[in-house]
């Protein structure tokens, strides 16, 4: 059945149409504000009339190049198209700025191709083992995990730890905005009630790194964001980035298992995985200069983001149970085409599903051929593009991103007002990393926050909150990952 | 400290501390006890650190956190930029979304351009790359993302 699979999708028309969802996937996650829950339900229709097979396989390819796309703008502009790239721009962006582009580029693209390919074998192999150990996963463990991915704050390295650490503070009373989780209340509304919806994450996302970004930019005296020459073009500089990606390997498999391990948790995705994966690359690799533009700190967050599509899948498919909002339309779109995603799914309509899948395994190698094309040729825009049109444009990309999110204004004034928020932490000399990292995590840590204590009233909230033992695996990494920096100072000192 | 410049950690410290006074007393409104836990326990703690960052900023000021903050490089570009784009979001139920955002980025195009390159030839060929920008973008947004535009006063 999964070489039936393989020989249905290999058809000229099946391959077209991956190719230019794939292409059109690419455009969207590199767009602020477009996502790919977006794009793969506006195409559900559309693909309904090409046939299960073919359906199936366009919107897959949007999905998983959706989610590359997004590091586009995080190297060039430093403004994550999704927010599953956060962390991409913490290292993309520099190295991009200092002529590397064309690099980080390189890395990202490959980083994803073989985050999303082991997830996809993931899929293909260990489904049925993965999926069980998803249920294992309850609010406390959920709470507990965004905790971990918040110890990435004390070595972001933007600002100091204590401003930091209220960034991200700053960042979690934003995500608790709006109608409350128990009692239907408008928390923090002050008596607006366009805030009931809360603060929309992506509309903050392209305020808080767009406007200060766009700014800057528009104070900027040169003519082109980039203040170094691109690195001119000489014999073997691609077989140097081979050979410098090579030797990311670890971080490479170790990224790629946390984005399968966080994708297949329901609800968690690339959002939270490319932190993790990122904080994760920082405290164990060997390499130095997080944060000044090392390939490494592009690795670790794209093949986590990328590793989430597949891992994601099988949640969906296994148990019928979607993790993340494109997983649900994925989840619509199966259904549309007669197939019930559960334990008959694979029996019923293997060679579809393993058609499906096979076509997920073709759109990840294309985007190494057309993502690293159209990434380039980006990057050559960009860096030629005067700033007089580049600050104006991302600035309406802003608004008109933020505006179609819910076709609501109120959106894109929120935008610019974490904008302007965003370049006041500039001036003041606070991390809007730590700000977004708060605003992302802060709502699955409030929920399984809730959610536990509710679960504690019936047994024990030392038990609820402690003593499960995966609860206790995370703990134990989130105390080892704040202590570790302390920690290998102390025997990097005694060794000397 | 020299004349002009300005404690950065302070400032924050001061800031911070009234963002948080301002949400913890907007919590008198909720009723769940559940609902108030873990905003409060945040905002606790953001009240002790803006504490210990002002005392820190006396005790022991950190040198780099000492800087003139309204000294910014081409101060006039970026208030161009903040009140330009109020300017923009406020157009937008006048003017519609493509034609106020096409005047905007003409606008803003010839703000930040060079006093000298403000030649008619210029000013006609940055008229057209905006409109195409716009024009491109816009329809990309409403054509293909079926994205539904406010409708304005004057324009669609």
């Amino acid at each position: 059945m999964v070489l039936d699979g393989l020989l249905t999708i290999l058809s000229l028309k099946n391959l077209l149409y991956i190719a230019v969802a794939t292409a059109a996937g690419l455009t969207v996650g590199a767009l602020p504000g477009l996502t790919a829950t977006m794009a793969v339900a506006l195409l559900v229709p559309i693909t309904f009339t090409m046939g299960p097979i073919s359906g199936l396989a366009v919107l897959g390819a949007i999905y998983m190049s959706a989610i590359y796309g997004g590091c586009f703008s995080a190297i060039l502009i430093n403004t994550p198209g999704t927010p599953g790239s956060i962390a991409t721009a913490f290292d993309g962006y520099p190295m991009a700025k200092k002529g590397e582009g064309a690099k980080a580029i390189f890395s990202a693209t490959y980083a994803s191709m073989v985050g999303g390919l082991l997830s996809l074998a993931a899929l293909f192999f260990l489904s049925p083992p993965l999926a069980k150990i998803a249920l294992q996963f309850g609010p406390s463990e959920y709470f507990w995990l965004a905790l971990f991915g918040m110890t990435v704050m004390s070595s972001l390295g933007e600002a100091s730890t204590i401003k930091t650490f209220m960034s991200g503070g700053i960042g979690l009373i934003l995500s608790c905005i709006g109608v409350t989780r128990m009692g239907g209340e408008l928390r923090f509304g002050f008596g607006w009630y366009e805030l009931q919806g809360g603060v929309e994450l992506i509309a903050a996302l392209i305020g808080l790194f767009c406007i200060p970004e766009a700014l800057n930019f528009m104070a900027s005296s040169g003519s082109s964001i980039y203040t170094v020459e691109s690195v001119k073009k000489t014999k073997g500089l691609w077989l140097s980035y081979i050979k410098e990606f090579w030797g990311t390997r670890l971080t490479l498999l170790r990224s790629t298992i946390i984005g399968i391990i966080i994708g297949i948790l329901p609800g968690a995705g690339g959002t939270v995985a490319n932190v993790v994966a990122y904080n994760d690359a920082k405290t164990y690799s060997k390499k130095k200069g997080f944060g000044t533009g090392i390939m490494e700190g592009i690795v670790a967050p794209e093949s986590a983001n990328n590793a989430t599509v597949g891992a994601g899948l099988i949640p969906t498919l296994t148990l019928g149970v979607p993790g993340t909002p494109v997983d649900a339309v994925i989840f619509g779109a199966l259904m549309l085409h007669s197939l019930h995603p559960g334990a008959q799914l694979f029996a019923k309509n293997g060679v579809i599903v393993y058609s499906f899948m096979w076509g997920l395994v073709i759109s990840t190698l294309m985007m190494g051929v057309i993502g690293l094309s159209i990434g380039v040729i980006t990057y050559k825009g960009v860096s030629k593009t005067p700033v007089r049109f580049l600050a104006p444009v991302i600035i309406f990309l802003s608004v008109i991103g933020s505006y179609a999110l819910r076709n609501s204004m109120t959106d894109v004034w929120m935008m610019l007002a974490l904008g302007l928020i965003g370049y006041g932490f500039k001036l003041l000399g606070m991390s809007t990393s730590a700000a977004v990292l708060g605003l992302v995590l802060g709502q699955i840590a409030e929920e399984g926050f809730v959610q536990a204590a509710i679960l504690s009233q019936a047994s024990s909230y030392f038990k609820v909150f402690f003593l499960r033992p995966i609860t206790a695996i995370i703990i134990v990494m989130a105390i080892f990952t704040l202590l570790w920096p302390a920690i290998s100072n102390y025997l990097s000192n005694r060794k000397k | 400290m020299a004349k002009g410049k300005h404690n950065t950690d302070r400032i924050t410290a001061i800031l911070v501390f009234i963002f948080s006074a301002a949400f913890i007393w907007q919590l008198r409104y909720i009723n769940s006890p559940l609902d108030v836990l873990f905003p409060r326990t945040i905002l606790i703690a953001m009240m002790i650190l803006s504490v210990i960052l002002f005392v820190k900023s006396y005790i022991r000021p950190d040198s780099q956190s000492i800087k003139d903050i309204f000294a910014i490089q081409n101060r006039n570009k970026i208030l161009i930029g903040v009140l330009g784009s109020v300017l923009w979001l406020l157009c937008i139920p006048v003017l519609g979304f493509a034609v106020t955002s096409a005047l905007a980025l003409i606008a803003f195009s010839m703000a930040l351009g060079k006093k000298e390159d403000r030649t008619l030839r210029k000013v006609v060929s940055t008229t057209v790359v905006c409109s195409v920008i716009v024009a491109v973008i816009y329809y990309f947004f409403s054509e293909f993302m079926e994205v539904q535009f406010p409708k304005a006063l004057l324009f669609r």
